[in-house]
C-alpha cells in the first residue's frame, strides 16, 4: 500500500473521530455490537436479517450517530437552517456514506489482494461522495479552493472528503444551535416482548429511569428436578394411567346438558315469538297498522333465521360428542371435538349477542306485557347458560390451545413480529436530550432486563420530538429509527420436556398389552445447539438426547424403567426415540413417539364437571 | 502551466501520435483522462486534471493525454468501445475530456456546457477505475 494511501486513512481517521474501520451496516442512526460472556464482540448485521439473533446472555452495545440525528432531526422539523433542503439532503447522503468510504480505506488495507478490486471499490465509493458534493454549491467551491491551494502549496495531497468533513462539521454545528433552539429532543426507548406478544419496558442505561429488571441469567443447562418438573410427571402419569384403562375422555353430562338448555330456551323463544307475529298479523286482519306490521315481519324473520341457525350449530356440536362418547380412544375424534368446540363457542358468543338484540328490538315492537316479560326471561336464560358453558369449556381447551399456539408459533411467528411493531409507547420516564447532548453509546446487559425466554425481542426505537416553545407540550414525534432483536440460547446447552410418549415393544414375549401401543409417563433430557438462524431456532429446534419412561409392559401394576434416546423437533412437539425396558423381566426393546397432548383432556370420566 | 502527469501528443507527427495514443490506452495500465482541444477550457481541463493525476490507488497510476488538435486522432478516439460512457461521435468538438479505463474502454465524458473544476476531472478519474 503506498505511503499517500496511508496518510490519507490516518487523516480520515482523525477527522471523522472513529476508528471503526471495520465492515460497518448501512442503517444510520443505532448500531448494534453484541459482546457474548468472554467479552468477544461481534457486530449485529442488520442489513443481513432483519430481526437478527443475539445470545440471550449477551451484552449488546448500542451506538448512536448522532450527527445523523442532527441533520434528520433539522429536516423532518423544517428547522431552517442557513442551507436549503437539497442541500441539506446530500448532506445527510454523505454522512451516511461516511461508514462506507471508511470501509473503503479499510479494505485497502486488508480485506482484499486483489489490487482490482481495492480500485473498483474506492472508485464507486469516491464517485458517490462526488455526485453528492456536486449537488451542494458552496460545498462543491470550498472543494475546489482547497484543491486550487494545493497547487501553490506542498506535495502533500488532502482528500476530498476531508475537505468535506469539515465543511459539514461546520454546517453541523449551524443547524445545532438552529435546533437548540427550537427545541428539538432525542429519545431512546427499549422494550421486551415474550412469545405471547407482552410488552415491557426495559432499562437501557443512560437513556431513562426505569430500574434494573432481575438478574437473570438463562443456564445453559436445565435438569428436570424442579418441583415444576415433578408436578408435571405426575399429571403426566395420570393421564397415561387412564388413557390406558379407558381412552381418551370428554364425558361430561352437564357439559352437554348445559347447550341442550340453550338449545331449549331457543325453541321457547321461537313458540312465545311465532305466537306474537301470529297475533299480530291477525290483529292486522282487524285494521291495525300496516307499516307496524312490516317491521314485525321483518324482525321475526331476522330472528327465526338466527334462532334456525344456531339450533343446528348446537344439534350438531352434540352429535359429534354422541359420537365421541362412542369411540373414546380416538384422538382424531378428540381433536375434532376440541376443535369444533373452540370454533362453536367463538361463534356462539356474537351470535348469541346479535340475537340478543334482536329480541330486545323485537320486544320494542309488542305491546302485550306478559310477552315482554316472556321474552326478557328467555334473554336472561340464554345468555345465563351460555356463560356458565363458556367458563368450563374456556378451561378444558385453554391448555389444549395453548399448546396448539406454541406447536404453531413457527407459523405465525412473523405475523407476531409483526403485531409487535405497534404500541411502543414512551413514557415520561424516558428522557429526552438536546441534540447536542445525546450520549454517543451505551451498553445493555440483557441479563439485566429480567426473565427471557428463547424468542423473546428486544425493541429499540430512537425518536426526535419538538416541544413548543411556548405552551411546552410536545407537538410531534418522529421515529428515526426502530431496531428489533431476537434472543435464542446460542450454541450448546441442555433442556429437559417431561410428558407422555406412546411406546410400541419390538418383542412382544412377557409383554401383556391391550393394545398396540401403551402411554407412559416420561422425561426426555435434550442436548441443543443455538445458531444465529431464528427459523431453524424456531421451527426445527432438533435436540438430542435421553429419555426416562416408566412402562408397564407385564400389566402388573408396577412400573418398568425404560431408558432410551430421543429425538426431537419442532419446538419439542414432536419426539421419536427407541429405548429399552431395563428391569422389566423380558427388557423388551421398543420405539416410542410423543406429542404434546392437552392433558386436562385425558382424565377419568366427570372430573370435567369439576 | 506546469504539468507533472500529462502526455502532449505531437501535433505534427501523425504517426507518432498514434503510436503515443496506442500504446498508453492498449499497452499500459494507467487511469487516463484525455483532453481534446487548444482552447482555454481545455487548458483549464489540463490542469485540474494534472492535479488530481498526482494520486494513485492500490498502485494504479493516474495520467493525463493532452491532444491538442482533435483532428489528428479522431478516427482512433471514435474507435474507443463504450464502457459507462459514450462518445458523441458526430459531434467531438462538444467534448472537452473523457476518461479511459483499464479495459480500453470510455468511461467518463465532459462537455463542454459542464463546469470544469478540479472536482470534475477528479469524478473522471474515478469513474476510470470502475471495474466494468
Amino acid at each position: 500500500m503506498s505511503k499517500r494511501l496511508l496518510c490519507w486513512m490516518i487523516l480520515i481517521v482523525l477527522i471523522f473521530g472513529t476508528i471503526n474501520t471495520a465492515a460497518a451496516d448501512n442503517l444510520p442512526i443505532l448500531k448494534c455490537n453484541e459482546i457474548d460472556r468472554h467479552g468477544r464482540e461481534s457486530k449485529v448485521n442488520f442489513s443481513k436479517h432483519k430481526y437478527p439473533v443475539v445470545d440471550v446472555n449477551s451484552t449488546i452495545e448500542i451506538v448512536i450517530n448522532t450527527s445523523l440525528v442532527r441533520s434528520l432531526a433539522a429536516k423532518e422539523f423544517k428547522i431552517i437552517p442557513p442551507i436549503d433542503e437539497d442541500e441539506l439532503n446530500s448532506i445527510i447522503s454523505i454522512l451516511k456514506l461516511k461508514t462506507k468510504m471508511l470501509k473503503a480505506f479499510g479494505a485497502c488495507n486488508s480485506s482484499f489482494n486483489n489490487c482490482d478490486l481495492i480500485l473498483d471499490y474506492y472508485s464507486q465509493n469516491m464517485i458517490q461522495l462526488e455526485l453528492l458534493v456536486m449537488k451542494i454549491p458552496r460545498l462543491r467551491q470550498k472543494v475546489n479552493e482547497t484543491m486550487e491551494l494545493e497547487l501553490q502549496g506542498p506535495a502533500e495531497l488532502e482528500q476530498i472528503f476531508g475537505i468535506v468533513a469539515r465543511e459539514i462539521g461546520r454546517l453541523s454545528k449551524l443547524l445545532d444551535e438552529n435546533t437548540e433552539q427550537t427545541k428539538v429532543y432525542f429519545r431512546l426507548g427499549g422494550w421486551l416482548i415474550d412469545g405471547s406478544g407482552n410488552e415491557q419496558h426495559i432499562h437501557i442505561p443512560g437513556f431513562d429511569e426505569y430500574n434494573e429488571g432481575i438478574f437473570y441469567e438463562k443456564p445453559s443447562f436445565i435438569l428436570p428436578i424442579s418441583k415444576q418438573a415433578h408436578d408435571q410427571y405426575l399429571q403426566a402419569s395420570e393421564a397415561a394411567e387412564s388413557y390406558n384403562k379407558e381412552g381418551f375422555s370428554f364425558s361430561d353430562d352437564r357439559f352437554k346438558t348445559m347447550l341442550s338448555m340453550i338449545a331449549d330456551s331457543l325453541e321457547n323463544a321461537w313458540d312465545c315469538l311465532e305466537q306474537q307475529f301470529s297475533k299480530t298479523r291477525s290483529n292486522q286482519l282487524l285494521g291495525q297498522n300496516d307499516s307496524m306490521l312490516i317491521t314485525i315481519q321483518r324482525s321475526f324473520r331476522s330472528i327465526h333465521t338466527k334462532i334456525v341457525t344456531l339450533r343446528e350449530k348446537i344439534s350438531a356440536f352434540i352429535k359429534l360428542v354422541q359420537t365421541f362418547q362412542k369411540n373414546k380412544n380416538s384422538f382424531a375424534l378428540s381433536s375434532e371435538l376440541i376443535n369444533s368446540t373452540r370454533i362453536l363457542f367463538s361463534e356462539l358468543t356474537s351470535d348469541l349477542k346479535s340475537l340478543e338484540n334482536d329480541l330486545t328490538d323485537f320486544n320494542e315492537l309488542t305491546k302485550d306485557s306478559s310477552v315482554k316479560e316472556k321474552l326478557n326471561k328467555i334473554n336472561f336464560e340464554i345468555s345465563d347458560k351460555f356463560s356458565n358453558c363458556t367458563e368450563k369449556i374456556s378451561r378444558i381447551t385453554s391448555n389444549y390451545l395453548s399448546i396448539l399456539s406454541k406447536a404453531l408459533d413457527f407459523v405465525y411467528g412473523d405475523n407476531k413480529l409483526a403485531f409487535a411493531k405497534a404500541n411502543l409507547e414512551f413514557t415520561s420516564k424516558v428522557k429526552r436530550f438536546l441534540l447536542e447532548d445525546i450520549p454517543g453509546s451505551t451498553r445493555l446487559d440483557l441479563r439485566k432486563i429480567g426473565i427471557r425466554n428463547n424468542s423473546d425481542q428486544i425493541h429499540l426505537r430512537a425518536v426526535v420530538e419538538k416541544e413548543d416553545q411556548i405552551s411546552n407540550e410536545k407537538l410531534k414525534s418522529i421515529e428515526i429509527d426502530r431496531r428489533v432483536l431476537l434472543m435464542y440460547q446460542l450454541g450448546f446447552h441442555v433442556g429437559y420436556s417431561v410428558g407422555t410418549v406412546f411406546v410400541n415393544p419390538w418383542d412382544k414375549k412377557g409383554v401383556t398389552l391391550k393394545s398396540e401401543f401403551q402411554m407412559v409417563p416420561s422425561y426426555s433430557i435434550f442436548t441443543r445447539w443455538g445458531t444465529r438462524s431464528a427459523s431453524f431456532n424456531r421451527i426445527w429446534k432438533p435436540g438430542l438426547g435421553l429419555n426416562i419412561a416408566t412402562p408397564d409392559f407385564d400389566q402388573n401394576s408396577n412400573p418398568e424403567l425404560g431408558l432410551g434416546l430421543v429425538i426431537t423437533l419442532f419446538c419439542d412437539v414432536v419426539q421419536v426415540g427407541v429405548g429399552k425396558n431395563i428391569r422389566g423381566d423380558n427388557s423388551a426393546s421398543y420405539w416410542f413417539f410423543g406429542l404434546q397432548l392437552p392433558l386436562d383432556l385425558i382424565v377419568k370420566p366427570g372430573l370435567l364437571a369439576q | 502551466m506546469k504539468l507533472n502527469h500529462t502526455l502532449i501528443i505531437p501535433t505534427d507527427d501523425k504517426i507518432l501520435a498514434q503510436k503515443m495514443f496506442e500504446s498508453l490506452i492498449y499497452d499500459e495500465d494507467f487511469l487516463l483522462v484525455i483532453v481534446l482541444g487548444d482552447d482555454d477550457i481545455a487548458q483549464k481541463a489540463v490542469k485540474y486534471a494534472d492535479s488530481r493525476a498526482r494520486i494513485s490507488i492500490a498502485g494504479y497510476e493516474r495520467k493525463v493525454v493532452w491532444i491538442r488538435n482533435r483532428e489528428i486522432l479522431s478516427k482512433e478516439i471514435k474507435a474507443l468501445n463504450d464502457g459507462l460512457a459514450s462518445l458523441p461521435k458526430d459531434n467531438l468538438e462538444r467534448v472537452v475530456a473523457f476518461s479511459v479505463s483499464f479495459s480500453d474502454t470510455v468511461m467518463d465524458v465532459i462537455l463542454s456546457s459542464e463546469t470544469i473544476d478540479f472536482l470534475r476531472l477528479d469524478l473522471a478519474f474515478n469513474k476510470a477505475g470502475v471495474k466494468k
